[in-house]
């Protein structure tokens, strides 16, 4: 049995067998779909939650995805398809003509296609993406740190004394 | 020390945590649990790691990283589940092992894409690549477990059965047996799908084939008369030896009836073997 191959928007990862009326549910067993949550720039609702999602994957099987497996219910999904997106690839290690102002070698590629799942939580639910890259404690040691440079850059300041012609020096360059 | 003991003690929790997503598995409470708390039932007792309330959500959270880990440079992973190692578990738990690194690899992806919006380095790219790897060999044991079934059951890797059928131009050729679209004990109509009942005669194929047998017997015959006439030689050496050709001397002849040369005969034969010269010509033939 050779391995199946998902070439997306062509041959997909999984085959079901035929379906008839009457047939029973479809199962999977192994699914083979990896979503990612992302982030919208715009400001969105806080019911609302934004996946990219292979392109086999249907309203349906997103549903089920995440009642299943996150436990989450859903009130509505929406999928738009992102389709082929023809960009250039430059390849800047092949001879470049000398003669005229010639652009560096390309070659022509496409994107494979995705969509991303449009989703609103059920039952009263708010998502709020979170930061990870920045932990909440450090930002408290961040502060810390600026009281603390405060504290030294008070130290430093000059005293009103007249002092030596050294210490005068000394604190002429503050830098030091 | 096993690198992969890193990892384990981490997917151990995570299963716990799968386990209790699912329904059907309702009475298991664990001692570390990583949940929002929503989704928690209070045992009284503080809980290991704090997290915050403030953001409601049911579930969605594992597609994050536990949040001591947010901001946090370096992650060290374990090694990547080998095939000697999944061979030894069983179906369930390789079911079970399946889901959880999907949720580590969907946790991955979206800290992937979340860096590259924000154009900062992922934190433990690594990771991907050994969920990826882990699920590939999970995927490999499965299937060798599954084609040795089909194998015992069947005497085909992929349980489907087949036979060696003619073509109407006569050829054979292994017909591997496809699915029916409305199953047999649903069928109104019984159509048969056996070469009897798919047979179908048309008189441009018959000629054809009535050519071709008349062909063959001409063949045949001028071949039993080429035997005929070498046995006739060999007779006139040896008056003792019968009138009737011998089954097994006419045997020694089938290859040379079946794929047109004798397994004794040489490829090249020295008479022809000069004609393919190089920078000279065929002497010519007085």
């Amino acid at each position: 049995m050779s391995r199946r191959i998902r070439i997306p928007g062509k041959l997909p990862s999984v085959k079901f067998p035929l379906h008839y009326e009457g047939a029973p549910q479809r199962r999977l067993f192994i699914p083979e779909w990896y979503i990612t949550l992302a982030k919208p720039k715009e400001k969105m609702p806080k019911n609302y939650v934004r996946f990219h999602v292979p392109a086999d994957m249907t309203k349906y099987d997103m549903k089920e995805y995440l009642d299943k497996i996150y436990n989450t219910k859903v009130l509505n999904v929406r999928l738009s398809p992102v389709n082929y997106v023809r960009y250039k690839e430059p390849l800047p290690w092949r001879i470049k003509k000398m003669s005229e102002d010639a652009p560096t070698p390309y070659q022509w590629k496409f994107i494979e296609p995705w969509k991303i799942a449009h989703i609103f939580l059920a039952d009263e639910q708010e998502f709020e993406f979170p930061n990870p890259l920045k932990n909440e404690d450090d930002e408290e040691n961040e502060m810390k740190l600026t009281d603390m440079m405060e504290a030294q850059m008070k130290a430093m300041k000059p005293k009103k004394n007249g002092g030596d012609n050294k210490s005068k020096m000394l604190l002429e360059n503050s830098w030091f | 020390m096993h690198p992969s003991n890193l990892l384990l003690p981490i997917l151990a929790r995570k299963c716990l945590r799968s386990l209790m997503n699912s329904n059907a598995i309702a009475n298991i409470r664990p001692t570390a649990c990583l949940l929002a708390a929503s989704n928690c039932s209070w045992n009284g007792r503080q809980e290991q790691r704090c997290f915050h309330t403030s953001r409601r959500v049911h579930g969605l959270e594992e597609f994050f990283d536990n949040p001591e880990n947010f901001g946090k440079l370096k992650i060290r992973s374990g090694m990547a589940w080998s095939v000697d190692l999944l061979r030894r578990k069983s179906t369930e738990d390789l079911h079970k092992l399946w889901f959880v690194l999907l949720k580590e690899r969907n946790m991955l992806n979206t800290l992937e894409q979340y860096c590259i919006d924000e154009d900062e380095p992922m934190p433990g790219p690594d990771r991907l690549e050994k969920v990826a790897e882990s699920m590939s060999n999970l995927r490999d044991v499965i299937e060798e477990r599954e084609e040795a079934k089909n194998m015992l059951v069947h005497g085909t890797p992929d349980g489907i059965g087949g036979e060696w059928r003619k073509n109407p131009l006569g050829a054979t050729y292994f017909y591997k047996f496809k699915e029916h679209l409305i199953p047999e004990h649903l069928q109104e109509i019984k159509r048969g799908d056996k070469p009897a009942d798919l047979a179908y005669f048309s008189p441009k194929l018959e000629e054809w084939h009535l050519r071709l047998e008349e062909k063959r017997l001409k063949k045949r015959g001028g071949f039993h008369f080429l035997l005929a006439t070498k046995y006739g030689q060999i007779r006139a050496r040896n008056r003792h030896l019968p009138k009737k050709m011998p089954e097994w001397w006419k045997r020694k002849f089938r290859t040379k009836w079946l794929y047109g040369i004798h397994p004794q005969m040489r490829i090249f034969m020295k008479h022809h073997d000069k004609d393919y010269r190089i920078n000279s010509r065929r002497p010519h033939k007085y």
